[in-house]
């Protein structure tokens, strides 16, 4: 189609606004939480004094730094396996079992509820001396084996990242259910036809067939994982002793509670640039296998 | 409302059909009965957690420190802890604030997400190709990793604690969305527009009679995925505007000195996470195609 002058007025106007809004809260950010990150800043102060890579310093050989990212990997790790429960959840949802429908429809309603309701559930159910599951426990006459899930050590961590497995396993089901439907079925059929069973079908046709569906839903995962912040902050305030602080929680504390907006930027570009690598070297890993 | 069901109901039929796809064949006996146990595991662990907290939302709190968590309630239909929960922690407010957060960013995140699908579908211009990767790059910068810069700013153009922080931040258009509504605008016929051009109708109206309305579809997913976003969203409100109190707001802040308290405590959790249940049921497939979209696009 033919542009004329009136036509660019009107493309520009559509554009202009949406546009202004995207550099103002998605780029303009950026460029600020860098220049933060490389000063003395408490929040307050009207002007931003530089203080080089001090915060970067500091956070690469802090202990309570390197600890939270640690903490995070328990996030890491659950999230790996997720990705298996939710893959297995996928094919068995995708065979001749009955009442799919009913299954998929209820492992995937914890996706719509609310984060801070299902956390404040599980502060429940994590309850020492209110836990369901302590009182089975206790029932049953193990007393002393009653579990305190929330000061476990770093297995806490693994309590909390517990939750978002809850939550989100139907996410990563249905994903994979997509990637599963749309492989052609008769590829299926002919393998069938070749004599192949249930589980060499799963592993000479679904997984070469569903690799990228893979990667993406692992990264999403991975990602989200290392973003962690909900489930530690309703429940256990990073507590106790951080032992359960993810690295959001530990930067927004040190914003928040200390007026360390330098040192929090720093540690928010520190992980920025974790997740990054990550994607980078998924991609060319991706690339590499496309081969 | 009628017009929202028809589009539904297509969208329902569609996912009939290929539920009945059954790409694999579990016929050894034992593999079935691990299947079945398998996701029956799963569903009891899905439901077990929702299920104890309703019931103990149902029961005074005697009656809780007598029977404990498992007996049932004597009345089922005791609902005096959600109705006391409700007016301790104002959660009327926070409804409130969060219907109107819908009402107010909904809309716009529809305009501006369709006019830039609209602008990059059916426009040839020089940085194009720019403004599409300008828009794809977000998408990989962590959110949370951002937010003290995002709060400086926010407090710097004056948002801070005021209703709009939380609209402005809502409205914001992704990549996602656009390629949802691009799919749509490449399935109309450019004749149309051109027919329409000739007949002498400007490209505003041709966006508002033609482009809209086959975007229907789209536009409804859209506006059911933002819904629950802006429903579940904690990070946003109590960062941003914590004086004002949305429906994930309050029932931290409730929570802050009833923690003790369970049956009252669960009544309030239950109050929170019904409505998108309720919203779920009823809308189930669309939101799970939806959410499917949005990640094989990805």
């Amino acid at each position: 189609m033919k542009s004329n002058m009136k036509d660019k007025m009107t493309v520009t106007s559509f554009l202009l606004v949406p546009t202004i809004l995207l550099i103002l809260f998605s780029y303009y950010p950026l460029y600020k939480l860098f220049q933060i990150s490389l000063s003395d800043w408490n929040g307050i102060s009207p002007e931003i004094n530089l203080i080089g890579f001090d915060n970067y310093k500091d956070i690469l050989t802090g202990k309570e730094y390197l600890s939270s990212i640690w903490n995070n990997m328990a996030y890491v790790i659950t999230a790996i396996l997720q990705q298996f429960a939710g893959l297995l959840l996928a094919i068995l949802l995708d065979s001749n079992l009955k009442l799919k429908k009913t299954f998929r429809a209820i492992i995937f309603m914890p996706y719509v509820i609310n984060g801070v309701a299902v956390a404040f559930m599980f502060n429940y159910m994590y309850d020492f001396t209110n836990s369901p599951i302590n009182m089975i426990i206790r029932a049953v006459g193990l007393e002393e084996h009653a579990i305190r899930f929330i000061s476990l050590g770093y297995g806490s961590n693994f309590a909390l990242s517990f939750i978002s497995f809850w939550k989100y396993v139907g996410f990563t089901m249905i994903i994979f259910l997509a990637a599963l439907q749309s492989i052609p079925s008769e590829i299926y059929e002919a393998a069938r036809v070749d004599g192949a069973g249930f589980l060499s079908l799963v592993r000479h046709i679904t997984f070469p067939n569903i690799k990228n569906m893979f990667r993406i839903s692992i990264l999403l995962s991975i990602n989200g994982s290392l973003q962690a912040y909900l489930e530690p902050f309703v429940i256990t305030k990073g507590g106790p002793n951080g032992r359960t602080a993810t690295v959001i929680v530990k930067s927004l504390e040190l914003a928040f509670q200390y007026n360390k907006f330098g040192k929090a930027a720093a540690l928010g570009v520190v992980l920025m640039f974790i997740i990054l690598i990550i994607v980078a070297i998924q991609r060319t890993l991706l690339k590499e296998s496309d081969k | 409302m009628k017009k929202l069901k028809d589009i539904l109901f297509r969208k329902n039929k569609d996912s009939e059909t290929s539920e009945k796809t059954e790409t694999y064949r579990i016929t050894n006996p034992i593999g079935r009965v691990l299947g079945y146990l398998f996701l029956l595991l799963m569903v009891l662990l899905v439901l077990t957690p929702i299920f104890i907290i309703l019931n103990i939302s149902l029961k005074d709190n005697t009656e809780y420190m007598m029977k404990g968590v498992y007996a049932l309630p004597d009345n089922i239909f005791n609902f005096s802890n959600y109705i006391k929960a409700f007016k301790l922690g104002g959660f009327g407010e926070g409804f409130l604030n969060t219907f109107l957060l819908v009402v107010c960013s909904v809309p716009l995140a529809i305009i501006f997400g369709t006019m830039v699908a609209y602008g990059i579908g059916r426009f040839e211009f020089k940085l194009k190709k720019l403004l599409i990767g300008a828009y794809l790059f977000p998408t990989f910068i962590p959110t949370m990793t951002v937010t003290i810069a995002t709060f400086t700013l926010i407090k710097s153009l004056g948002l801070y604690n005021s209703f709009f922080a939380g609209v402005i931040l809502y409205i914001g258009t992704d990549i996602m969305q656009i390629y949802i509504f691009l799919q749509f605008i490449n399935q109309i016929p450019v004749a149309l527009d051109e027919s329409a051009c000739i007949d002498g109708a400007s490209r505003l109206r041709i966006y508002f009679s033609i482009i809209l309305p086959q975007l229907k579809p789209a536009i409804a997913t859209t506006v059911i995925l933002k819904l629950l976003g802006i429903y579940n969203d904690f990070f946003t409100p109590y960062m941003y505007m914590p004086k004002i109190k949305t429906a994930a707001t309050s029932l931290n802040t409730f929570a802050g000195d009833r923690m003790a308290d369970w049956p009252l405590m669960s009544a309030a959790i239950i109050m929170i996470a019904i409505p998108t249940i309720i919203i779920y049921i009823f809308l189930q497939k669309y939101i799970i195609s939806g959410v499917t979209d949005g990640a094989v696009k990805s």
